[in-house]
């Protein structure tokens, strides 16, 4: 199979990592905010493993953790007790410097809230993350990319001029415009309508199958079962279950079991 | 509401607290002056009241003209023998005839006493033996001056020059030099001196001699028997005088108009000050704009919920405004306390300068405190104004949207109101710099406003064109240029109205230095072209009140080294309605040493009853060789003289030149405030320098100085009185920086989530520092090319405007207006390093929190 980042050597392909290899990882995650009556454990110990080449998908009801989880785990965030592995790296062991530059070579971000910069057009915002490392951006790259996702006649606008699934979409480019290891997307397709939103599932499914790109999706819409390889459901900060080959059937079921208040306090 | 406001301001208080800041300087200025003013004011008017307490009459010479304090226009003096026939007067309990002039005291050190040049004045006076109408009182040890050699001084000069009763003083009068023995320390109205003015007390045979004239007196003060009604004894010293050129009056009028004279002149004072407050609110009202603006378009979504909630348009407006209200209110009492303070430490700095306040208390009137806070609130309102229309404008379906940014292109009415305000700006400063209209400053004054105002609505305009060429090399040195010049070219608005403060310091910084340096180039050329003495001999800095007595100038005629010399008198007198300067000179000298450009007529010929005039003051007044000019000078009244020169080279002389001789009678004991020495053909100047040096060691207060060092001293003169300019300035530019800090600041809490992005997606925290910092460059460098471009208009304006005063040379110092610039751009980017750092520590979660 033909793949569009084969090209010349400068680029470093991201190598296809062997089957089952670990992309990320946690180990025994806990993290909690606030103080004293007002403590929130976000992750109560969460041990879970990421592995290259999947579309995992990470659900579960608001405020069951899996947030913190993706900032923990991409460097935004760290652990109050228990490790993040990101590319084999300890994320405990980073300072602010080095944990800048591992997000910038190694990780790319999808927010529900698109983020871009308003001053720049889609195309400066695509290869933002490459100016910023003061890297040269391939253009047949980045032009390869617009096209995959639909993008290649807006280059030239605003953010202001797009649509909100246009705007999406050059998130997405940038996003994947380093080759990075690891995508991380959080409700990506939370302020999406439908069919802006399937269509965003089906380019992250190709950044997987065509790319070969790790892809960690948070949300809680079910639909994005569908596309993942595996699906982790946390609650209460708490890994509660793991399914492969997930379909929305199966996590609605879980989701709807999950969702109901446990007899926490049996007597 | 007002709930609401309260609550707002509470809210935003970190984000309104530069605000407050600002208001709180520029009021603490204004408060600062008037309590200072306010305290010397009262302090004058208690001690007027207690030197006039027992004189209930005073007789003196009627004076044509209010020539103000000086001695140059001095009222004529008296007959002694005046106080006789008063004495004679019924009712009259008792009088005491006084003499005043110039006598400067020689410390130990051999040093004037005081600061003759820049400070207060060095009085002599005559020892009057009638204690309740005077206010000396000799000091326990000592004894008032009994022989014509003996000399009582103020406790104050005592101290400073390190004399005691006993001691050998040498004293400086308009006659020679000469040495007394002090024979006792006084207090003057129960102070160690007044405000620090030193006084030298003669009996009054000697005063006669040294101040004034023998057999005259300058004026007689009487006290009345008990019970005497003090209008009809007036009448009465009237009666029994019947001659003409006296007046006689109560001594309360004395009073009143010795306080009146203090009061105008604090006046002039204190609107000095006041403009400098002004100017530095004025630079505030552009941040409490800025900052009002940003809040409320931060809070759209909050005012649009109030409206949804059912607010109407006017209690949103009214919220806005009353947090403007209460911000205002807050910051002016604050400023009010500081302002008190800052009276202190200013009279602590006068204290220090040799003007001593007694500490009678602070003066806080009513009307400094309306003044004062009513100032700062209006300031804070009125600058709020607009934002608050604005936000009152939010319609409630913005509830729904996320926070707007504010307008990205400036509408037009806003370009047309901006050009409109500009043009009526400059046309009103060419009204008030050209035509003659009352209130010449006032006009230039607002006109300097609308200004500012009119191109700071225009600045979004330019705002955009400029950040994208003065960017343009940021762009290429990667992501956080590139960044910082989007932002910048991304929100014109905000980007001008951050610089329009920076622009209206710099603008007013570069149009100083503009006047300065051609005041500096105009009096090189004057001296240049009008000077051909080898040294001229000088008093210091102020010309007036101090000066040689021209017995200086007739030992410096002696010397065999020297040719010519001449003692130039500065004198005042009224020529057709108009109070002028009238320079005495000896003429042949005179014409030997200052070449005026005679011509009509000759300056050496010039006679006892001749005039020699510019030729403006000719054309004005339509004279010509051989008319005679009315001239009324405050001792002898008006005069006809003869018309006998017509000279081009006013920056030497000003408008009318009299001989010196002419000057005895018609400016009587006027002091010499410039010699000029001329020295013989083939004398070198080291010897003929180290002759005059020999004459002017008896002249302590006298500094001896050829062409280069003349124009040095002008020089040094003019840039001593710019760095006073500039330090009342620096408010103005320390709040435009603030200025910078505080939109840095908003910006970066308006940019979170976008900063968080970047960091998220790679950018390092030096990166995100350097961002903002650029930002503030290419601001800041908007602001100062702003002013520098309005300051050399201005500066040109006000050249152009004072050429009839002798500002004939127009430059322009192009280094050191860029040394102004960079300093100004530097010091807007110093401004950013709290935002900036801010921004760089910001959390990157802040970017992927939901909400």
């Amino acid at each position: 199979m033909a793949v569009p980042w084969e090209g010349p050597a400068s680029h470093a392909a991201v190598t296809p990592w062997p089957a089952q290899a670990v992309a990320a990882e946690m180990l025994d995650g806990v993290k909690v905010y606030g103080r004293g009556v007002t403590t929130v454990r976000a992750l109560d110990g969460v041990t879970a493993r990421f592995f290259a080449g999947q579309l995992t998908a990470v659900m579960g009801p608001s405020g069951s953790g899996k947030s913190t989880l993706l900032h923990c785990l991409a460097g935004l965030d760290r652990l109050t007790s228990g490790r993040a592995l990101l590319a084999g790296t300890d994320l405990g062991s980073l300072d602010d410097r080095s944990m800048t530059l591992l997000r910038r070579e190694q990780v790319g971000f999808i927010f529900q809230a698109y983020n871009l910069v308003p001053t720049l057009s889609a195309e400066e915002n695509i290869v933002l993350p490459l100016r910023l490392a003061r890297r040269k951006p391939d253009r047949e790259w980045v032009q390869a990319l617009a096209a995959l996702l639909g993008i290649a006649d807006r280059l030239g606008h605003r953010p202001s001029e797009l649509s909100g699934g246009q705007q999406q979409r050059v998130a997405t480019a940038r996003a994947l415009v380093t080759r990075p290891r690891l995508v991380f997307a959080d409700e990506p397709t939370g302020n999406l309508d439908s069919s802006s939103a399937t269509r965003l599932l089906g380019q992250l499914r190709a950044a997987v199958d065509d790319f070969h790109q790790s892809v960690v999706v948070v949300t809680h819409d079910p639909r994005v079962a569908e596309y993942a390889d595996r699906a982790l459901f946390l609650a209460d900060g708490q890994v509660a279950y793991t399914m492969n080959e997930p379909t929305s059937e199966a996590v609605l079921d879980l989701l709807a079991g999950l969702s109901r208040p446990r007899p926490r306090h049996a007597r | 509401m007002w709930r609401l406001s309260l609550k707002g301001a509470a809210g935003h208080r970190l984000r309104y607290a530069m605000t407050a800041l600002a208001v709180m300087m520029g009021v603490a200025f204004i408060a600062g002056a008037l309590v200072l003013t306010g305290t010397i004011g009262r302090t004058f008017d208690n001690l007027y009241n207690q030197v006039y307490a027992s004189t209930d009459v005073v007789v003196r010479a009627s004076q044509p003209f209010e020539a103000g304090l000086s001695y140059t226009g001095k009222r004529a003096q008296i007959d002694a023998s005046v106080a006789r026939t008063v004495r004679a007067v019924p009712g009259v309990a008792a009088v005491s005839s006084t003499i005043e002039g110039y006598a400067q005291l020689v410390g130990r050190d051999g040093k004037p006493v005081g600061n003759p040049a820049a400070g207060p004045p060095a009085l002599g006076e005559s020892w009057g033996d009638v204690a309740s109408l005077s206010p000396l009182r000799i000091l326990p040890g000592g004894h008032p001056p009994s022989a014509d050699n003996e000399v009582a001084i103020d406790k104050h000069s005592a101290t400073v020059g390190r004399l005691a009763v006993g001691d050998r003083v040498t004293v400086l009068t308009k006659l020679a030099p000469a040495t007394y023995t002090v024979s006792g320390i006084v207090t003057w109205a129960g102070q160690d001196s007044p405000l620090g003015a030193s006084i030298t007390v003669f009996t009054p045979a000697a005063a006669a001699r040294v101040l004034g004239t023998p057999g005259k007196v300058d004026q007689v003060n009487v006290q009345a028997l008990p019970g005497t009604n003090r209008a009809e004894l007036v009448q009465r010293v009237r009666a029994a005088l019947a001659a003409p050129g006296l007046e006689v009056v109560t001594g309360q009028a004395v009073t009143r108009e010795g306080q009146d004279a203090v009061h105008r002149a604090l006046g002039f004072f204190n609107v000095a000050l006041l403009v400098f407050a002004l100017i530095s609110l004025f630079v505030g009202s552009f941040l409490i704009f800025n900052t009002f603006s940003m809040v409320v378009a931060q809070r759209q979504r909050e005012l649009a919920l109030l409206r949804a909630l059912g607010a109407s348009r006017p209690q949103v407006l009214g919220t806005v405004l009353g947090e403007s209200v209460l911000i205002g209110t807050v910051a002016s009492a604050a400023g009010l306390a500081a302002g008190t303070g800052l009276a202190v430490g200013l009279r602590a700095g006068l204290a220090a300068l040799g003007t001593d306040i007694p500490s009678n208390g602070l003066v806080l009137t009513g009307t400094t405190v309306v003044a004062a806070i009513g100032t700062g609130v209006v300031v804070t309102v009125a600058s709020a104004l607009l934002p608050a229309w604005r936000a009152s404008m939010v319609p409630p379906l913005a509830v729904m949207q996320g926070a707007a940014s504010e307008a990205r292109q400036p509408p037009r009415r806003r370009a047309l109101a901006g050009a409109a305000m500009t043009m009526a700006g400059a046309a009103s400063i060419g009204m008030g710099l050209a035509a003659p209209v009352p209130g010449p400053l006032l006009w230039a004054g607002a006109g300097a406003a609308a200004l500012f105002v009119g191109v700071a609505a225009l600045g979004p305009l330019l705002a955009r064109p400029f950040a994208r060429v003065a960017g343009a090399p940021l762009a290429h040195a990667g992501v956080p240029g590139a960044l910082a010049r989007e932002n910048t070219v991304g929100n014109p608005a905000r980007t001008s109205a951050t610089a329009a403060a920076l622009m209206v310091g710099v603008a007013l910084v570069t149009s100083m230095t503009i006047v300065a340096s051609s005041t500096r180039a105009s009096a090189d050329h004057a001296i240049a072209s009008t000077m051909r003495a080898d040294y001229v001999v000088t008093a210091g800095g102020a010309t007036v009140n101090s000066g040689f007595s021209p017995a200086l100038a007739s030992s410096l005629s002696r010397l065999r080294e020297v040719s010519d010399v001449t003692g130039a008198k500065l004198g005042t007198a009224r020529v057709d309605g108009a109070t002028v300067g009238v320079v005495a000179l000896s003429p042949l000298p005179a014409s030997r040493l200052v070449d005026l450009d005679v011509s009509a007529g000759s300056l050496a010929a010039l006679s006892p009853t001749g005039i020699a005039v510019s030729a403006r003051a000719a054309a004005e007044a339509k004279v010509g060789i051989g008319s005679r000019l009315p001239v009324t000078f405050t001792a002898v009244g008006t005069r006809a003289l003869t018309v006998e020169a017509i000279y081009r080279a006013r920056a030497a002389a000003g408008d009318y030149v009299i001989s010196t001789s002419a000057a005895r009678a018609l400016l009587p004991g006027s002091l010499d405030a410039l010699v000029y020495v001329g020295l013989a053909p083939g004398v070198p100047p080291a010897v003929g320098r180290a002759a005059v040096e020999r004459v002017l060691a008896a002249y302590p207060n006298s500094t001896l100085m050829d062409q280069a060092q003349f124009k040095a001293e002008q020089s040094r003169q003019v840039g001593q009185l710019l760095n006073l300019v500039y330090a009342l300035l620096a408010l103005a530019l320390l709040i435009a920086l603030m200025g910078i800090a505080n939109t840095l600041s908003l910006s970066v809490h308006q940019r979170t989530r976008e900063l968080g992005m970047l960091r998220s997606v790679g950018m390092t925290r030096a990166q995100v520092r350097s961002m903002v910092n650029l930002e503030a460059l290419l601001i800041s460098l908007f602001g100062a090319a702003e002013g520098l471009v309005l300051g050399l208009a201005l500066g040109w304006a006000l050249v152009a405007a004072l050429a009839s005063s002798g500002l004939d040379l127009v430059s322009v110092p192009v280094a050191q207006l860029l040394v102004v610039t960079a300093v100004a751009t530097l010091a807007g980017v110093l401004a950013s390093r709290r935002p900036s750092q801010r921004a760089a520590r910001l959390d990157v979660l802040a970017a992927v929190a939901q909400e």
